[in-house]
């Protein structure tokens, strides 16, 4: 199989396994009304470090739209909350994966990523939705349970990472910090 | 401390030796960013609500500032809607509807708010400082 081939398919996956976790998320019960997990970012997050921002982009773009059509959300308002949300913290991070990995690891640019996602979103709900400045009072508390989520799935990709690039024999990024186990 | 938590898998344990400096930095900025919001946002609300509206169907009654005490009655459909103000806040005292919602909202006070009566059309809500600098018009 040639490389552009290869490359296509694992991409294919990604955004399968993305588009899956992320209705998977959508139907699961959630308690406090806005909070999620996130889980659907650590493919994004996971296809940043491996492809590059361009192919993340898109995988994180493509799950929303296919995860919008198959929970029958495409088109309602907290479509666009996650439209919105995946396309700022997907530049955000693009951005901070720029810095070197000896200086931010996954957990950094996830964190950064989840906040990223969640202002985003609390902010188009202020534009789409509630028109009401009381609104930020909840961006503190978004903030921090985005640092919490954000760590864990930083941990969940870098070891999604490690996994895949030893499974599709990739070998490991230079400075790459946690090969000892 | 850390040994007492992962002293079952070898794997979690290499968990907190994946942070390098970048990590630690983002994760107290945001934490930062988050007690420091928690503590402008109150006072950021607090500082813009001048006083209240009053809608009676879909006129506007009027305007009233919060800083001086009164009680308003206020016409509707049903009858004559008692709105107090005191002590900066603004309550429903007495509603002629028949469940009462209205007086059970509670208070609008410096972080704003809306109290509405739904039999008797009448609709009590914050107003925010305007560009021009009046705040609020006592009748």
């Amino acid at each position: 199989m040639n490389e552009r081939t290869l490359k296509m398919a694992r991409l294919a996956m990604m955004l399968a396994l993305a588009t899956s976790i992320h209705a998977l998320e959508a139907l699961t019960p959630v308690t406090l009304g806005w909070f999620r997990f996130g889980f659907a970012n650590i493919i994004g997050l996971a296809t940043l470090i491996i492809f590059g921002f361009r192919d993340a982009f898109y995988v994180t773009v493509g799950r929303i739209f296919v995860g919008g059509l198959l929970s029958g959300s495409l088109g309602t308002p907290s479509f666009f909350l996650a439209l919105s949300g995946g396309v700022v913290s997907i530049v955000f991070m693009g951005a901070a994966n720029l810095i070197k990995r000896r200086y931010l690891s996954e957990i950094g640019i996830s964190v950064i990523g989840a906040v990223a996602h969640n202002m985003a979103q609390l902010f188009a709900a202020y534009l789409l939705i509630v028109r009401n400045d009381s609104i930020l009072t909840l961006a503190p508390i978004m903030i921090l349970t985005a640092t919490a989520t954000g760590f864990i799935n930083g941990m969940a990709t870098h070891y999604l990472v490690l996994s895949l690039r030893k499974q599709w024999r990739l070998g490991q990024e230079p400075g790459h910090t946690s090969s000892r186990s | 401390m850390r040994a007492f938590f992962f002293t079952r898998s070898r794997k979690i344990e290499s968990v907190m030796a994946l942070l390098v400096i970048g990590d630690i930095i983002a994760i107290f900025v945001m934490i930062g960013i988050a007690v420091g919001l928690f503590f402008l946002t109150p006072w950021f609300l607090k500082s813009r609500v001048s006083g209240i509206e009053i809608m009676s169907g879909s006129q506007t009654v009027g305007r009233f500032s919060l800083e001086s005490n009164r009680i308003l009655d206020v016409r509707g459909i049903l009858g004559n809607t008692q709105i107090r103000i005191k002590d900066g806040k603004a309550s429903v005292v007495s509603s002629p509807c028949s469940n009462k919602y209205c007086i059970h909202m509670g208070h609008i006070g410096e972080s704003g708010g809306i109290l509405v009566c739904v039999p008797n059309e009448i609709i009590v809500y914050s107003v925010k400082k305007t560009e021009d600098g009046l705040d609020a018009v006592s009748r």
